[in-house]
């Protein structure tokens, strides 16, 4: 039959890049009802400033407010209270790789991180549940002006720049952000200073160590005028049995004529469950492009949103998503149009097998004033069973005469032409579906840094690994 | 005296209307309704006192079946049609009535249902040369809820033409029809809903049978708040759905137009394009579903929209969603803009000495002309009677 394709998930599990969960001792756990007590408590155990206190329980106050999302693609609620909501690894900060433990050393290793440092990045902050672990940043980003270190302690260093966009770019609208704002831990903080190129990307990379842990990692980037950088969230977890939750915030501001790219790559195991809350307010002529890849996991959303406020300023958004066994991964973009001679472009490309259901889910929104606004929208899906599903839901609202607001999508099986010319090379069916499958990506991926493309393809070859033995 | 099948189901409706809401969101926090469901909630529940004709019967075009107020008279029936009352039907043919819609699926379909004034069953058994039209008429001084019913049904083999117009000229008509379409039939559908100053709701539902088609035409002029929904079922094996719609949006108006094609047949095919204008103040939205089920495998679905946003003020949504739940399929693929006018065009008719608002004017001309031309020519006369009151209606905005 034309596009069966039958795989042993259990076998082809991207997670394969970690291997079995290595345990990982925590020196502090909090876990229960989420309660003012417990916030407080957290905010005590940070050392944090009385104001980030009070932003965090504001927060709480707006969790216990509203309601569940009706929205999600899960049976029931996700049971917060047994999840271990705070774990701090038994873990001193380390300065270099040498430092670590052992077993966080080859995770890293299997992610390929050294070599990347090395290599193409100008500083690594690692996080290992709700803490950071590793923080590794290059002399010539101090020589530059700009700030990169972990978020809690820019919260302690730096309170008034941190205070000006903490929670402004992406306040607590919904369940899952204030949960983060309230329980936050982790992430980054990055301050680009006026008329600074930052020429090689900082890196922010997340693990999971185990089931049953809550992971709400904030980061906060702000770029200044005419500045530009490039930031990228790696995010892995081990193969474990149970759920693990990563309720994530990237807020970005991006001053006057600054670009930045911003890249997201989740390569999560089965067990995960993920909500990314992204978003950048963009100024006058600035721009920003997010690229992101997901693989794994079992539920994966994620709206990379782009605010244009400012004249001229323009966004990409680029997504690819492999939806491989029972799993629902929903990769959307939002872009809100609010001063005039803005642009967008969208583009979402998504296979699903095995099961698997791959959504995007988009909002194009252009306020009245917004004079010609562009913007375009596409999204292909690959479906390559028949158990597989891909779904395409995007909304339009266009408030402005002179804007053009346009979207097109398609959703089909492998091309049969492509199959068939693959195959009369001397392909088996199976390695010529693989490379097409590879190709589709390909046509997204060739925007990463060369290193990654490797790493990803790496990935979305053991993903596909029954598949046809490539790689 | 009502059938008792029709008692109970009012019964059931009247119950569920204060337990259920008007939509469900289940959607993401920036996405809002695209109804003002309020808008209903100021249309009173109807009692005769309330309902008083105010004007002039809708009569552009010779009726087959004409509800005015929810009261049934009999016009031009072609032969091998028959038209039943629905409070004259028995639980056998009862029983076939709101089949295939479900009345739990929100507030404004119990409410229609637990006030339903009147409405037909109609077998169309043989084909027929002439359209046969049901004009839905509401007419009265009062804001109040109007609905009637249409359970259509056409035997194996059919050639037919229906068109169906509601015409709004007070008075909040809500309106649901079924159409059923026997094995390897054909049905032309004409679909007018004509707006005015309270709100509308329409929800149609053809329901395909093996190797059946259907070719829909549907205009929606104006309508304060005119919710108009149309689902085609595609569940016959290689069934068909050719559907082209025109939302015209002048004054103030909102129009929520939402068609949705659901494949449930196996090799079955859908085509829908919606165009639409939003002129002075109006708010026009085009939702649109191409959906392909598991056991719809190799069919395919194309779903197109444009709107032209004609002016500062005027505003334009899209939605336009495809799903596919099989591997197995042919193509699924859609396309959507809301756009102003473009520009090189503009220019070139400026150039030749036309001014903005004739510009406008020769886009919608444009537009109509692209809807009335695609008419089935069974519709040769409908087509001249709507060219006249769009051109009415597009010129007095």
């Amino acid at each position: 039959m034309p596009g069966d394709v039958r795989l042993d998930i259990a076998r082809s599990d991207v997670s394969g890049m970690l291997g079995a969960a290595k345990p990982i001792t925590w020196d502090v756990t909090i876990k229960g009802r989420i309660t003012r007590d417990m916030v407080e408590e957290l905010s005590r155990l940070k050392g944090e400033p009385d104001w980030m206190r009070r932003l965090r329980l504001r927060a709480l106050e707006m969790f216990e407010k509203q309601p569940w999302p009706n929205w999600l693609p899960l049976e029931g609620t996700i049971d917060l209270e047994s999840l271990v909501l705070y774990a701090k690894p038994r873990v001193e900060r380390a300065r270099s790789m040498d430092e670590l433990p052992r077993e966080l050393r080859e995770y890293y290793e299997a992610l390929r991180v050294p070599e990347l440092e090395a290599k193409v990045l100008s500083g690594v902050i690692g996080q290992v549940d709700s803490e950071v672990v590793y923080e590794s940043i290059k002399k010539e980003l101090e020589r530059l002006g700009v700030i990169a270190m972990s978020m809690d302690e820019a919260v302690r260093k730096y309170p008034d720049l941190v205070k000006q966009y903490f929670a402004k770019v992406f306040p607590p609208e919904y369940k899952f952000a204030s949960l983060n704002i309230a329980l936050w831990s982790g992430g980054v903080f990055v301050y680009v200073p006026p008329n600074t190129h930052v020429k090689m990307p900082l890196e922010l990379v997340i693990l999971i160590s185990s089931a049953g842990v809550g992971q709400f990692e904030h980061s906060l980037i702000v770029v200044g005028e005419n500045s530009s950088a490039e930031f990228i969230v790696a995010c892995a977890a081990p193969v474990f049995t149970g759920l693990s939750l990563h309720d994530g915030m990237t807020e970005v501001y991006v001053h006057r004529n600054a670009r930045v790219r911003l890249v997201d790559l989740k390569n999560w195991s089965r067990g995960v469950i993920y909500f990314g809350n992204n978003r950048a307010i963009i100024e006058e002529g600035a721009s920003v492009d997010w690229l992101s890849g997901s693989l794994g996991g079992k539920v994966t959303i994620v709206y990379p949103m782009s605010v244009l406020r400012g004249v001229g300023s323009r966004t990409t958004i680029t997504s690819v998503a492999l939806a491989n066994g029972p799993t629902w991964k929903e990769e959307g973009a939002k872009v809100f149009h609010t001063a005039p001679h803005t642009y967008s472009k969208v583009v979402s490309k998504g296979v699903s097998l095995n099961g698997g259901t791959s959504v995007y889910r988009g909002l194009v929104y252009v306020r009245e004033g917004a004079k010609y606004a562009k913007s375009s929208v596409s999204c292909e899906s690959l479906v390559l069973d028949e158990k597989s599903k891909a779904y395409t839901i995007p909304h339009e609202q266009v408030f402005e005469e002179t804007a053009i607001v346009t979207h097109e999508a398609y959703t089909g099986r492998l091309s049969e032409d492509k199959l068939f010319y693959l195959r009369s090379r001397g392909l088996s069916e199976e390695e010529a579906r693989s490379l097409v499958v590879l190709g589709y990506f390909h046509d997204v991926m060739v925007n990463l840094p060369v290193e990654y493309v490797s790493i990803f393809n790496r990935a979305i070859e053991l993903e596909l690994s029954r598949l046809g033995g490539v790689g | 005296m009502s059938a008792k099948w029709l008692v109970e189901l009012r019964e059931r409706a009247r119950e569920l209307v204060p337990k259920i809401p008007y939509q469900q969101i289940r959607d993401s926090p920036s996405v809002k309704y695209y109804t003002d469901w309020n808008a209903f909630e100021r249309c009173a529940d109807p009692n005769p006192a309330m309902i008083t004709r105010a004007g002039p019967v809708f009569d552009l075009v010779e009726p087959g079946v004409a509800v005015v107020n929810g009261y049934l008279s009999l016009g031009k029936v072609p032969s091998g049609v028959r038209v039943l009352d629905l409070e004259d039907l028995g639980d056998e043919y009862g029983s076939l009535v709101f089949k295939s819609i479900d009345i739990n699926e929100s507030k404004a379909l119990a409410r229609h249902v637990a006030n339903l004034l009147g409405g037909a069953y109609v077998e169309i058994a043989e084909s027929i040369d002439e359209p046969l039209r049901i004009i839905v008429n509401t007419n009265t001084n009062s804001q109040v809820l109007i609905p009637t019913h249409y359970t259509i049904a056409v035997n194996d083999g059919v050639r037919a033409s229906l068109g169906l117009y509601i015409v709004n000229n007070g008075g909040c008509p809500s309106t649901t029809a079924e159409v059923y379409l026997g094995k390897g039939s054909l049905l032309n559908l004409l679909v007018i809903s004509m707006g005015d100053s309270t709100p509308e709701f329409t929800m149609l539902r053809v329901i395909t049978n093996e190797n059946s088609s259907v070719v829909a035409r549907s205009l929606l002029i104006g309508g304060s708040m005119n919710h108009h929904r149309e689902d085609y079922l595609l569940q016959g094996v290689g069934s068909r759905l050719n559907h082209l719609g025109l939302e015209v949006g002048v004054g103030s108006s909102r129009i929520d137009y939402q068609v949705n094609a659901m494949h449930l047949g196996e090799g079955s095919s859908s085509y829908s394009r919606v165009l639409g204008v939003a002129r002075d103040r109006s708010f026009v939205i085009h939702r649109a579903l191409g959906r392909i089920f598991e056991r719809a495998r190799w069919s395919d679905t194309n779903i197109e929209g444009k709107v032209f946003v004609l002016n500062e003020g005027a505003y334009a949504a899209s939605v336009p969603v495809i799903m596919v739940d099989t591997g197995d399929v042919n193509g699924a693929r859609h396309s959507a803009a809301d756009a102003s006018l473009d520009e090189d065009q503009v220019n070139y008719l400026r150039l030749r000495g036309f001014g903005k608002d004739e510009v406008i004017d020769l886009v919608l001309y444009e537009v109509a002309a692209q809807f009335l031309d695609s008419l089935p020519e069974d519709f040769k006369l409908d087509r001249e009677v709507l060219r006249r009151l769009l051109m009415s209606r597009l010129g007095q905005s």
